[in-house]
């Protein structure tokens, strides 16, 4: 992360709360925030004029306090560090359910990426973590070393994204196990080139070409390749 | 030809064909060994085992046909029987069929074979479609780079088969050195580690040591099986941790290197032997035309309905008439032989057994042939045409919300024709877990022989509603499977949920031989399995309608009236407690249709008078809920068999017959507590 967007440790769990309160209700009011945090309205509002201030919340006057878009992507990434933290320690560990998040909550503040990332791929190895339902995906992506990390900044998408008539290359196939052993047997590796030959009639699962041969695969697989565009 | 040498075959020689799904490989097993085929089942599994015989110049080869698979992984129970084939020794040499004109993917198969020191005769099969699509291999060069006998084939017009053979007997026995791909030092130097502590482990010979450290390296389930049997828990422990705190090292994941290097050998041997036409000058791909149309938005599910309507006209309107002739054939037959036992003296008896139970209960297996026979050619040419994967991607998206997959539609509809063919057609089916739940749900699919029992009531107590009446119960019995597909999915079937990757095969026009095979094997597995369990049911039925000795068969006092007396009250709650309804609906078991001759038997009434006495015997709600046990209670004898056969298991046939008897005796019992509440139809 870049040395802009470092947060103060309150200034992080302000952002995380309102981000979790927009997922929960659609959208989040300081007296939510206030209740939420266990503090007086008026020091929700001083945070609040600080995070408008890093440009990471928008709010109209006395109307619900929104996320930028670079608030929401700090958000997630807080999020998703907690929710990392947390499995490790509940999940793995066995640490009970409340020590474990109010340790989360401590940690996640100050945990390098590197040894998030190394956390991650242990946890995926010990299938703590679910390929499917898998927050840490981008932020991952956003981590890889060297030319990966070029390309994926040429904006990757996923398969699903693409349209049809659409080429790409691809890049990796995100998630683990048996789904992505197959995708990879199926010939979908790194730097192959594939074309988008069209999609089922109600738009799902799509159809492709890769090396030579045509490949149906439903929306969920195909959001698990992460390619670029041709 | 001639001038190749002899070489003496002094034991028969085994061949296996393995390769890729569409790739012909069946085909070319049909051409090898033509009608001389056995198809049977995997060891403990339900995946098909074929075998055959074939013979050239004095040499009797074994063949076997292993089951289609992209890859040697632990995906599929496919995959797994086929690998643990080729690491059992059991045979001599291996076909692997290529399909010729996707050589880029088809080699990844190969490649694996190799690695895991497979003797191999690599077969470039749809070198005709190669042709056409411009793509021409250099076989000396594809030769040399995978070290192993390049043969073409095209077998769908028999083309090149016999030196296929040829090459098969002057091959066989022949050592290879295993392939060995460069996984980049990382990996290589984790496998010399580990196949110094497999030797240190005293680890059998036979075990192919690289082989199973690549695979450790990629944790392949089945290779942490093989390496827990084979060594000590403290020297697998070692390997395994060796292995996980090596990978924790690493930038990027070993299976996907492991991987990406596999395809980059096959790319550099496909860039120096094939010569692919530059885009521009690349012919038409009709496959590809074709699907803008079949698999269009607005036509695709329009199309699908009317394959699957053609499909169940063909069977069903063309087949009832040929089932009327073996009905005619076994009653003729049945009198005959009972007045021709009669002629010499037997006791009436004996007679009853022999053409009421006997013939009869053989006869309630044969009718369903016709059905059976034409079901299976409509689905044999829509696989072999490519239809059945297009079917598949169509309907998807509405089968995945029930928790299903694309194929499973198909044993649905062909449900409502007969839910024998229904349950046999689920084998199209790639997983258990799909193929069960597929399984379960398809005896409430209202088939066609439950419609003369709907016919009878409506008539006799719904004479302005029947349409009505009938259509709502084939309603209830889509909604029954929507929701109960719903619960198996959530609570009951274990296993991973289906993946849907799977390849359109190009259009391809089916083989009248691979056709006839396809539907002989189907309709021969139909008579020698399920036969068996049908007749021991008819028997048993007979034998309970004449016991104890002297009753009237099927009368109150014999065994099968007291058994109706006895599980009347049962039924009370549902608006029918007599037994005379109790009788048929154990008779029913037999075929749903008997439901009606039954109520004609102990009610004792004609054709014409059994409408008069429905009419007073049940009211219309309670009619309507005895349809509706009709409709869902116990599947019959034959759907049982069927369900018994394809699970491999008594399992799934007492599960079937015991929820669907208890789902039945539920909505029976809403239905007529809920009317008389209501006051409707009482």
């Amino acid at each position: 992360m870049d040395k802009s967007l470092s947060l103060s440790k309150s200034l992080e769990d302000y952002l995380e709360v309102i981000f979790r309160i927009i997922k929960a209700k659609g959208s989040a009011r300081i007296t939510d925030i206030a209740v939420s945090m266990n503090v007086a309205a008026s020091s929700v509002n001083e945070m609040v004029a600080k995070l408008k201030k890093k440009e990471l919340v928008k709010q109209q006057k006395y109307g619900p306090v929104k996320l930028t878009d670079r608030g929401r992507r700090l958000a997630e990434k807080i999020d998703c560090t907690h929710e990392i933290i947390f499995k490790f320690l509940h999940e793995l560990l066995e640490v009970n359910k409340e020590i474990a998040d109010q340790d989360a909550c401590l940690l996640e503040h100050s945990i390098s990426d590197q040894t998030l990332l190394k956390l991650i791929k242990f946890l995926e190895k010990n299938n703590i973590i679910d390929s499917d339902n898998n927050c840490y995906i981008d932020y991952y992506n956003l981590n890889l070393g060297g030319q990966e990390k070029m390309k994926t900044d040429k904006v990757s998408l996923s398969l699903a994204q693409l349209k049809r008539g659409d080429a790409a290359e691809v890049i990796k196939i995100t998630g683990s196990g048996k789904i992505k052993r197959r995708l990879m047997d199926m010939g979908l590796i790194k730097d192959e080139l594939i074309e988008i030959k069209g999609k089922a009639p109600m738009g799902d699962p799509i159809e492709i070409k890769v090396r030579g041969y045509n490949l149906t695969l439903r929306k969920k697989e195909a959001e698990k390749v992460k390619v670029v565009k041709k | 030809m001639a001038l190749k040498k002899k070489k003496k075959c002094s034991n028969q020689i085994k061949i296996a064909l393995a390769g890729n799904p569409n790739s012909g490989k069946t085909t070319i097993f049909n051409e090898l060994t033509g009608a001389r085929q056995h198809v049977g089942n995997w060891p403990g599994v339900t995946v098909e085992k074929k075998t055959g015989s074939a013979y050239y110049n004095n040499c009797s080869l074994q063949v076997v046909d292993l089951p289609g698979t992209y890859s040697l992984g632990a995906y599929s129970e496919d995959e797994i029987v086929a690998r643990d084939f080729l690491t059992s020794d059991d045979y001599d040499l291996v076909l692997n069929i290529i399909n010729s004109g996707s050589l880029e993917r088809n080699l990844y198969f190969t490649v694996q074979l190799l690695e895991m020191g497979v003797d191999l005769i690599a077969v470039l099969n749809m070198a005709d479609e190669a042709r056409k699509k411009g793509i021409k291999i250099d076989h000396k060069i594809l030769s040399r780079m995978l070290g192993v006998p390049v043969v073409e084939t095209v077998a769908s017009k028999g083309k090149g088969v016999e030196n296929l053979l040829a090459e098969t007997v002057e091959n066989q026995g022949l050592q290879k050195d295993q392939l060995k791909i460069n996984y980049g030092f990382e990996i290589e130097d984790l496998i010399s580690q580990i196949i110094s502590q497999l030797e240190k482990s005293n680890i059998q010979d036979s075990v192919n040591k690289r082989w199973l450290a690549v695979k450790l390296i990629e944790r392949d389930p089945e290779a942490v099986k093989l390496l827990e049997r084979e060594v000590s828990k403290k020297s697998a422990k070692k390997i395994k941790s060796l292995i996980a705190k090596t990978e924790l090292k690493a930038e990027l994941d070993f299976d996907s290197i492991i991987i990406d290097k596999k395809y980059e050998f096959i790319n550099n041997i496909v860039r120096k032997s094939v010569t692919r036409p530059a885009p521009e000058e690349e012919p038409d791909n009709i496959s590809d035309k074709i699907d803008n149309v079949v698999t269009n938005k607005y036509l695709g599910i329009p199309i699908f309905m009317t394959v699957m309507w053609v499909i169940f006209q063909l069977t069903f309107t063309l087949g009832d008439p040929l089932i009327g002739y073996i009905e005619t054939f076994f009653e003729f037959s049945g009198a005959l032989i009972g007045s021709f036992l009669t002629g010499f003296g037997f006791s009436s008896l004996i007679v009853s057994f022999v053409s009421d139970g006997i013939i009869g209960g053989v006869g309630s297996v044969l009718v369903f042939i016709p059905n059976i026979f034409l079901l299976f050619l409509g689905i044999a040419v829509l696989e072999d045409t490519g239809y059945m994967s297009r079917a598949a991607y169509v309907m998807d998206k509405v089968m995945s919300k029930l928790g299903l997959h694309g194929k499973s539609f198909i044993p649905m509809i062909i449900g409502f024709g007969c839910n024998v063919p229904g349950v046999m057609a689920t084998r199209t089916l790639d997983s258990k877990r799909d193929r069960i739940i597929s399984i379960l749900i398809n005896p409430l699919m209202s088939c066609s022989a439950r419609l003369p029992v709907y016919v009878v009531f409506a008539g006799a107590l719904f004479p302005n509603h029947g349409g009505l009446v009938v259509f709502s119960l084939y309603l209830m019995g889509i909604l029954l499977a929507v929701i109960m597909a719903g619960v198996f999915n959530k609570f009951l079937i274990k296993g991973e949920r289906s993946h849907f990757v799977m390849e359109l095969p190009p259009y391809r026009l089916p083989t009248f031989k691979g056709v006839v095979i396809h539907m002989w094997e189907k309709v021969g597995a139909f008579i020698k399995k399920a036969g068996t369990i049908i007749f021991s049911v008819a028997v048993l039925i007979w034998v309970m309608a004449n016991l104890p000795v002297g009753v009237e068969y099927a009368s109150a006092e014999s065994l099968i009236g007291r058994f109706g007396q006895l599980a009347a009250p049962i039924f009370a709650p549902l608006g029918f407690g007599s037994w005379q309804a109790a009788s048929s609906l154990v008779f029913g078991i037999l075929a749903k249709e008997v439901v009606v001759s039954t109520l004609g038997v102990v009610y004792a009434a004609g054709e014409g008078s059994l409408r008069t006495v429905l009419a007073a015997n049940f009211s219309p709600l309670a009619a309507y809920s005895f349809l509706a046990m009709v409709l869902i209670y116990t599947p019959c004898a034959a759907t049982l068999g069927a369900i018994k056969s394809e699970t491999q298991s008594w399992k799934w046939p007492i599960i079937s017959a015991v929820y669907l008897f208890v789902l039945a005796w539920v909505v029976s019992f809403i239905i007529y507590q809920g009317g008389l509440l209501l006051g409707i139809g009482v």
